[in-house]
């Protein structure tokens, strides 16, 4: 199987603090991979480096061969890789179809700046907005604000605004957190169907989805790599054990 | 909702306000003064009520339009429509320098680095003193005229036709921002507004778009400076000063972010109280505040967002009697 992303010695430093120690990862193509580990593992700042949320202080990124380290942060969706956030960030005062709409306009460069015309809702851009919404189970919310959202839904709503740029690779950070035991079997149906198209990194607290859903694993404390290996063999180490002691595992 | 409006009831709405407004006034110089500032408000909207940037400079591009255009009279007499796209096309140029700088900084240090672009806008007007007129601010300023090769020629003198100028330049600078503001830009200055975070990670230049926005912003500006200069023939030393920036915004404010109408509402209301204020008592700038103070505790959302609530709240009740048998 052929890697799609690939970091190398990754290091994130914070002044003095480093928050990703040397991390090397390799995404194999159409896989689910997981990332796990403890509350302040350094997790969220691994996947902002991914992004380019945040420089890296040293280290690279690698997205299908390609070194995407300096690429900014705007250009990487264009560049198939997109991401959502563990604290929802949304268009909050919009409606669910104008948050995806400006996720989709964002794909043709040079478009956020046309001011001549109105900005098109129908046609190809209705439709794109259509086959999202429908696969989130959000069609019947097409032009709710997002405010008025459930939290479960404004949860599927942030994964929806990340799969709006058709990505190859998609990093999700927490998709399910706060959400309610109910909505949680969506997110999994979500996922399972998201993976026949593109590649998926996840960062996830409910360790009964990372086994369900993840084909690898890899365990990060302290910001560094501990464990490595499909769900079974991760949580069967004895590192990941200790790790995790005093949470609920 | 406004949201699906064509673009041609913008044009009409436009057109009603310039032709109502000298009717309901007691000069055609305090309709001219409304339009304009009304140009300035938008300009200052587009940044605090669009994108969420407030920029305490905006007198740096109003006062430079009245310069730039005072002085292209003065010494190129070009006609009134180059003058003034010329005059729009060097506002987006400062704007844009400020925009540049301003931009790298965040919050109260955004805000600051604005201010602090204008002071110095007015320190290089008040020392240039052999180009601007310094403090007496540059005097001898003529309207340029209007000529259409072989077919005629319009002056500008009277009060009543640079109210038509005035009234036409606004007509068609309102209804091309009602098409910015839903415009593929408009969407991305509102999503950056709400989200600047998200909107960088769904693939927005947020940066360049700020820069964008401050070019528009800085024509539109410079253009209502020009119009007042072109209106008092004289570009006063004030018009690049610290009371002026705050002038604009509190229009702003006043009429309510993020609506072209509200930014004309502002420009009237604060004006047509100055004036009101101004005869009722000489120290009217008390009453002024005043004012501004109770719309800013009892009316959020500006005097535009309390016509629309009052306006919702007379609908429904209409709606009610009509229920009753
Ligand atoms: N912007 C930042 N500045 C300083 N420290 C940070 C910043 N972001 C995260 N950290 C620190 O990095 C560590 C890892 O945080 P994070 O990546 O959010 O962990 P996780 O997502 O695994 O819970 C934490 O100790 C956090 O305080
Ligand atoms: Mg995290």
């Amino acid at each position: 199987m052929s890697t799609v992303l690939q970091t190398k010695l990754l290091t994130k430093r914070y002044g003095d603090f480093v928050a990703n120690t040397d991390i090397n990862l390799s995404v194999a193509k159409g896989t689910i991979h997981g990332v796990i580990g403890p509350n302040g593992a350094g997790k969220t700042t691994f996947f902002n480096c991914l992004a380019g949320t945040v420089p890296t202080t040293s280290g690279q990124v690698l997205l299908e061969g390609r070194d995407i380290t300096t690429l900014a942060q705007h250009k990487r969706p264009l560049a198939g890789l997109s991401r959502s956030f563990q604290v929802t960030s949304l268009f909050s005062d919009l409606s669910v179809f104008e948050n995806l709409r400006l996720a989709h306009q964002a794909l043709s460069p040079g478009k956020g700046f046309v001011f001549w015309h109105a900005a098109h809702e129908t046609g190809s851009t209705a439709e794109a907005v259509d086959m999202v919404l429908a696969r989130t189970s959000l069609i019947g919310e097409r032009d709710t604000l997002v405010s008025e959202l459930s939290h479960g839904q404004q949860r599927v709503l942030e994964v929806g605004v990340a799969l709006m740029s058709k990505p190859r690779v998609l990093l999700l950070d927490e998709p399910t957190s706060g959400m309610g035991i109910d909505d949680i079997p969506q997110m999994i149906t979500l996922l399972s169907d998201l993976k026949k198209e593109c590649t998926i990194v996840l960062i996830e607290h409910n360790v009964g989805l990372v086994t369900e859903v993840c084909d690898a694993v890899t365990v990060l404390q302290g910001g560094k790599v501990i464990s490595e290996g499909t769900p079974h063999e991760v949580s069967n180490d004895e590192k990941v054990k200790i790790a995790y002691l005093g949470e609920d595992l | 909702m406004l949201t699906k409006t064509p673009l041609f009831v913008h044009f009409l709405a436009a057109f009603a306000i310039a032709a109502v407004l000298p009717m309901l006034l007691p000069s055609y110089v305090l309709a001219t003064e409304i339009l304009l500032f009304g140009l300035a408000v938008i300009g200052c909207n587009l940044l605090l009520g669009y994108t969420g940037l407030l920029s305490f400079g905006q007198a740096l591009f109003f006062g430079s339009g009245s310069y730039f255009a005072g002085l292209m009279s003065i010494h190129l007499n070009l006609g009134i429509v180059p003058t003034l796209l010329i005059t729009m096309a060097l506002g987006a140029l400062i704007a844009i320098l400020v925009g540049v700088f301003a931009i790298r900084r965040a919050g109260i240090y955004f805000i600051m680095l604005t201010l602090a672009f204008a002071q110095l806008g007015y320190y290089i007007a008040f020392l240039a003193e052999p180009i601007t007129g310094g403090e007496d601010g540059l005097l001898d300023i003529q309207r340029p005229a209007l000529s259409i090769p072989f077919v005629a020629k319009f002056e500008f003198d009277s009060d009543f036709s640079f109210y038509a100028l005035t009234g036409a330049i606004f007509i068609v600078v309102f209804v091309l921002m009602q098409r910015l503001v839903k415009s593929p830009l408009g969407t991305v200055l509102t999503a950056i507004k709400q989200n600047e975070a998200r909107a960088e990670a769904i693939g927005y230049n947020v940066k360049l778009y700020k820069i964008v926005v401050f070019a528009f912003s800085g024509s539109v500006t410079a253009l209502a400076g020009a119009l007042y200069a072109f209106m008092l023939k004289f570009a006063p030393l004030s018009n690049i000063d610290l009371e002026t920036s705050s002038q604009i915004l509190f229009m702003t404010i006043l009429g309510g972010l993020g609506s072209i109408y509200g930014s004309v509402l502002g420009s009237a209301v604060f004006l047509v109280a100055s004036d009101f204020f101004a005869e009722l008592w000489p120290r009217w700038m008390i009453l002024l505040g005043l004012l501004l103070i109770f719309v800013m505790l009892y009316m959020p959302g500006g005097v535009s967002k309390s016509l629309e609530d009052l306006f919702a709240k007379i609908s429904a009740a209409k709606d009610q009697r009509g229920k009753k048998p």
